[in-house]
């Protein structure tokens, strides 16, 4: 058979379509996919520096998995951090949403306010935060201290240590999250509650059986872009922890995975190790995306 | 005939207790950040807390201009987010144009590469990413920081929502006028995703501001520094000049929020929109 012939006016749309998509798409290209491939080879190989490297098969993750004993901290703290935050940042971005969602005086100040945490400079955020839990003339323990409550030691304690970060993570992802929800919240249909009225339904069970269920696809969207942003924490963690000044026992109780490919791969040079971290990091998110698209189908109504 | 018992109800104040509450849980840290940056250093340290400085303290914010040299940490995140965003904004709104509305071969399987790329977070690519810019002779300068984060994908499917929801008559009609693609997109549509480019515009804005950990990984000399590397360095320095870290703090911040505010109402409705296309 023979070709068929491509149309001039359609050749000029190939070309226009080409020649505007080519700066995302190279770049997409040379900063996004190689540098993606060339992590999983690096990540077979070991060398002294970034060019002369050797294929070393599963070595990097052999030691990784049995040798690092980092490793552990950084899962734990990734996995604890990631797993309060983002729980809580979605139930009190609901809860928010929900109170923000009636008759409210200053509305707009509210939103506006809600939102400032997630666009304050994370690093920056962090040097203020520590000063804050300070454990002697810190806001917080002062705070606390007026009420009666003995405040812990945050930035030394090892059981309090990752709490302060979990708290700062709370306070910059909970607005962002309320704002989404609280615009799914507005679309979901009066008629609902009007029927469920009807139905002589109480308020838990209009917020159980029309609300949440209404309101999923929104949840889950924030559930996903908030775990997205939580495993892969790093500047809070950094400044949080004195940008590097900490003691390393102290460091431990900070360091997460992202935390762990930064110092292997910029301070100490192994390329090999860090590309095999990053790799990890990656099938993680990976997992965790497809089971929430997985759990997706069970619990959001469309 | 429900809103108006509801104006008295308890349960409005509970709304308003609970979202007072959470404003002050959020404001804290800026009232703290700005309050002790106007302190003297036994001030700020004070126990009980002494919320208020006896006589403000603008010292700070002369000496982290002069002896800090923060102007020329402004000047080079000024530069870096100027060069990413402006550069992002032409790209992206021209790639979501042609996702959205142009078919040619390939569409579907460029469309997929993209989607896929957009799951691998950047900080996985930071070995990589160091070498290409190490091997392009950028390493240490705001070229090295910017040129790498040229590309977003993000942006491009952002913004192609936006450039879908727009009715196709208007690509007919300007055909049938004789305009070619690049004057359909740039004189008749891109106008119209207004909203959507000053909100994303905002957004990458923000990114590129606040980053902190590919410039740290690129830069080596101080006067590359962008803010956040300079008040993390600070902060490595003076950790026990309360007032000093806080002002720099604010320095840094203040901008960015100074843009939160001008942009916020395309920004939140923006934001809002993402998840409700989903």
């Amino acid at each position: 058979m023979a070709r068929k012939r491509i149309p001039a006016y359609k050749k000029r749309e190939y070309l226009a379509a080409y020649v505007m998509s080519a700066p995302v798409v190279l770049g997409t290209v040379v900063f996004f996919l190689i540098p993606a491939l060339w992590s999983f080879w690096l990540s077979f190989t070991s060398g002294p520096d970034y060019f002369n490297n050797t294929f070393v098969g599963l070595e990097n993750y052999r030691q990784l998995f049995t040798a690092d004993e980092n490793l552990r901290y950084e899962l734990f703290n990734t996995f604890y951090y990631a797993i309060v935050v983002v729980v809580l940042a979605v139930v009190l971005g609901v809860l928010l949403a929900n109170a923000l969602n009636r008759e409210i005086r200053g509305k707009g100040l509210f939103r506006v306010i809600y939102f400032l945490p997630s666009v304050t400079m994370a690093a920056a955020a962090g040097v203020v935060w520590r000063t804050m839990f300070n454990s002697q003339f810190g806001v917080i323990n002062q705070l606390l201290g007026a009420v009666g409550i003995p405040g812990p030691k945050w930035l030394t304690d090892p059981r309090f240590m990752m709490l302060a970060v979990i708290i700062v993570g709370i306070w910059k992802q909970t607005g962002h999250n309320m704002i989404i929800l609280l615009a799914g919240l507005t679309n979901i249909d009066a008629s609902y509650y009007e029927a469920a009225d009807i139905d002589g339904a109480s308020r838990w069970q209009k917020l159980r059986y029309v609300t949440v269920p209404l309101l999923s696809p929104v949840i889950f969207f924030v559930t996903i872009t908030s775990t997205l942003n939580a495993l892969k924490v790093f500047d809070v963690i950094y400044t949080l922890s004195g940008s590097g000044g900490t003691d390393e026992r102290f460091m431990r109780y900070y360091r997460t995975m992202v935390y762990g490919i930064y110092e292997k791969g910029f301070q100490f040079s192994r390329i090999g190790a860090a590309s095999a971290e990053a790799v990890v990091l990656l099938a993680i998110i990976l997992v965790i995306t497809l089971i929430q698209f997985k759990g997706e189908k069970k619990w959001v109504h469309y | 005939m429900k809103n108006k018992t509801e104006r008295f109800s308890p349960r409005l104040l509970l709304s308003y207790a609970v979202l007072i509450l959470g404003a002050v849980f959020m404001l804290l840290p800026f009232f703290w950040m700005v309050l002790t940056s106007l302190k003297t250093r036994p001030e700020a340290v004070k126990v009980p807390i002494q919320w208020l400085p006896a006589s403000p303290q603008w010292e700070n914010y002369k000496l982290i201009f002069t002896r800090y040299k923060f102007s020329r940490y402004y000047l080079n995140t000024a530069i870096v987010t100027v060069c990413e965003v402006s550069f992002q904004l032409l790209t992206c709104a021209m790639a979501a144009y042609v996702f959205a509305r142009l078919d040619f071969p390939g569409k579907s399987f460029l469309f997929f590469l993209c989607m896929t790329v957009l799951m691998v977070p950047a900080q996985m690519l930071l070995i990589p990413r160091f070498i290409i810019t190490m091997k392009m002779n950028l390493l240490d300068s705001l070229a090295g920081i910017i040129i790498p984060n040229l590309p977003s994908i993000y942006g491009c499917f952002f913004l192609r929502q936006h450039f879908a929801s727009l009715p196709r008559e208007l690509d007919e009609s300007a055909r049938l006028d004789g305009c070619g693609y690049f004057r359909t997109f740039f004189s008749i549509l891109l106008p119209l995703v207004r909203n959507g480019m000053v909100a994303f515009g905002v957004l990458t804005t923000l990114w590129a501001w606040n980053d902190m950990l590919w410039p740290m990984v690129v830069v080596q000399r101080q006067r590359n520094y962008v803010l956040s590397i300079a008040i993390s360095a600070l902060q490595g320095q003076y950790s026990s000049n309360t007032p000093l870290l806080m002002t720099a703090g604010t320095l840094s911040m203040l901008p960015m929020l100074v843009v939160f505010i001008i942009g916020q109402r395309s920004l939140l409705s923006g934001i809002a929109l993402s998840g409700i296309k989903g």
